[in-house]
């Protein structure tokens, strides 16, 4: 079972640097967090900066893979490039806290370290290189262009990170990264053709904000690093606080401790708590929408469709109670701005949950609907509030019949709600 | 000793003041009347102490021999509107008559006392949201009451059995959170013609389309 035991300290690290940065773990830490024995560690791993290096190179090697399947199976070099950029963005979607990892925390792990992410941005340099094949005459441009090109996609990708608007919507930089890679191969006209080209259509999607930290005190990264980590820091911090204090009671000077964020940090982001407040909503909003979706793909017929994103919903808020307490709440207690967002957060999910209702069913005034949906809200924060978070999903059955039972009226419900 | 305001302290000296406990309650009920409008005007979070003082006509040791301070003031107010509000949606409904008609009666009743008392609407629904734990405890309280009135509805239903147990809760919850968007939106005046609306939630679920249908006519 050495494999096993190898596994258990690599998800340590990984764990125990996403919640206090890698300047804070010591071998110890590790150990005790795996269960492991030291010479268990011993046997696998010299010191902390090899096992970093290790798990850096898992973490490369699984992105890897994903981005050069993509890259086989693409047919020719601009199909192929794209199919690989369209994997990597997924990659980051579904692997937050690796990506940190990989991109954030690896830079103060020492010049081994160092040098194994040096060579993983040269195999993306390897592949837009190939686009000099394309070219009348290959050996008319040098490697330097891919270098280049791989700069500036890197630095794009940074500049809409620092917007912090997540990793889940990556997807829609895409073409104009593709762009960037084409053009110094295939000029202008052809490289803007890239920008019309619509993604392909969306996989199965994995949720939680998985969030991390940063190593106190001067770490020297670049700061496009760490202006995206730190936003979803203070939303994370944002989310815990309120779920503890209450909103009213939360204040910035507590966000910013939860954070390990100076005030003058919260401030670069967000102009108010309010608008920090509005920011996390938005941020649970989208996680919350991906995990819907995803369930919803794989029902066929409105009412399982209903049933699968309300399932969806709840386990959502299950794994993470705060964030139901949170949202729940934030409309009545956040704000004029942020009860605004929520009323027609409010109408953007019933009109969500009417999606792909058969035509003829009976519709009731939509302020019987709208208010339904209150209710559900209402039954999901007393259950959070009684420290009951974790058997929201208990309240399944109770939520379908609730919100159907108007559309086709009680034994329709009933039979929905059985599944 | 609580000591009346300034204003009405006794000039000439050695007279008897009025007895302490009739001075103080005197005292609450103006305070109270005086903190629906400072709190609905300038929301739970708006308002301080020096607001109510100055709105209620008391000196500041008055007041805090009244209340621990603003949340225990507000959660006096809001209990006192709370009160208010039951009895009046109480004395509404006909006695002996059947339960939706009931209902009827009592919804038609709370949307008119919306509309007539917008600013006691406003503690009630909008900022006992606001006002901290304790507030949101009370407010609670008074969904379950309200449940509880509403699941006698389930004698009169002929599917009681396959009614979810959270039936009534959700209602309740659902209801308030309507007429909390409304407020927050400056609709309270012209609530009354959601009651076709509020009783659809209320009753359908327990008498079916049909019946509810003919209850709103």
């Amino acid at each position: 079972m050495a494999g096993d035991r190898e596994r258990r300290i690599r998800e340590a690290l990984l764990d125990l640097v996403d919640e206090r940065g890698y300047a804070n773990v010591t071998v110890a830490d590790v150990v005790a967090h795996a269960g492991v024995e030291q010479a268990e560690f011993d046997a696998s791993f010299a010191d902390k900066e090899e096992l970093c290096v290790a798990v850096f190179d898992d973490i490369s090697g699984l992105a890897q893979e994903q981005v050069m399947a993509a890259f086989e199976a693409g047919d020719g070099w601009r199909n192929s490039l794209r199919a690989s950029a369209y994997a990597m963005v997924r990659f980051m979607r579904e692997h937050p806290r690796e990506v940190s990892f990989g991109a954030l925390h690896i830079l103060a792990a020492g010049d081994l370290a160092q040098v194994y992410r040096e060579q993983q941005l040269q195999q993306w340099v390897d592949l837009i290189d190939l686009g000099r094949q394309e070219m009348d005459d290959p050996d008319s441009v040098g490697r330097a262009v891919a270098e280049g090109a791989l700069g500036s996609i890197h630095g794009r990708l940074l500049k809409e990170l620092e917007k912090g608007e997540g990793t889940a919507s990556l997807e829609r930089f895409v073409p104009e990264l593709m762009y960037i890679a084409v053009r110094p191969y295939l000029g202008h006209e052809v490289a803007r053709e890239e920008l019309a080209i619509p993604p392909p259509p969306p996989e199965e999607a994995k949720l939680p904000m998985r969030l991390t930290r940063l190593p106190r005190g001067r770490h020297g990264l670049p700061r496009e690093f760490v202006v995206k980590n730190q936003r979803d820091r203070l939303i994370a911090a944002t989310v815990a606080v309120v779920a503890k204090n209450g909103f009213d009671e939360t204040t910035i000077a507590q966000i910013c401790a939860a954070a390990s964020v100076s005030r003058r940090t919260f401030y670069a982001y967000f102009a108010s708590k309010e608008e920090c407040f509005l920011a996390a909503y938005d941020s649970i909003l989208e996680h919350l929408r991906i995990a819907t979706d995803a369930a919803a793909a794989r029902e066929v017929g409105w009412t399982a469709v209903v049933r699968a994103k309300l399932r969806a919903g709840l386990e959502f808020f299950a794994a993470n109670p705060d964030l139901a307490k949170f949202s729940m709440g934030v409309g009545q207690q956040g704000g004029e701005e942020v009860a605004a967002r929520s009323r027609t957060a409010t109408d953007e999910a019933l009109d969500y949950l009417c999606e792909g209702m058969p035509p003829g069913t009976r519709v009731p005034p939509k302020v019987v609907t709208v208010s339904l949906l209150g209710g559900m809200a209402a039954l999901i924060l007393r259950k959070v509030n009684n420290g009951e978070g974790e058997d929201l999903p208990d309240l399944l059955p109770d939520l379908v019949e609730l919100f159907l039972a108007p559309f086709l009226g009680r034994p329709g419900a009933v039979e929905a709600a059985a599944g | 000793m609580t000591s009346p305001p300034e204003h009405l302290m006794p000039s000439a000296i050695g007279q008897e003041p009025f007895p302490r406990e009739v001075v103080a309650e005197h005292q609450r009920e103006r305070v109270i009347k005086a903190a629906i409008d400072v709190f609905a005007k300038r929301g739970y979070r708006g308002a301080t102490v020096g607001n109510l003082v100055s709105a209620a006509k008391v000196g500041v040791n008055s007041f805090y021999g009244l209340f621990d301070g603003k949340e225990d003031c507000f959660l006096a107010v809001y209990d006192q509107v709370a009160a208010d509000s039951f009895g009046r949606v109480a004395a509404a409904v006909p006695r002996g008559s059947e339960w939706s008609r009931q209902v009827a009666a009592a919804m038609r009743a709370l949307l008119e006392l919306i509309e007539e008392q917008p600013l006691a609407a406003r503690i009630a629904f909008v900022e006992v949201h606001t006002a901290g734990p304790a507030a949101r405890g009370l407010h609670e309280r008074d969904l379950d009451r309200v449940a509880a009135l509403l699941r006698r509805g389930r004698a009169q239903s002929p599917i009681t059995d396959e009614l979810p147990d959270t039936l009534e809760y959700a209602i309740a919850g659902g209801l308030a959170w309507l007429l909390q968007q409304r407020i927050v939106i400056g609709e309270a005046a012209g609530i009354s013609k959601l009651l076709p609306e509020t009783l659809e939630i209320a009753v359908e679920p327990y008498l079916g389309e049909a019946a509810t249908a003919e209850l709103i006519e």
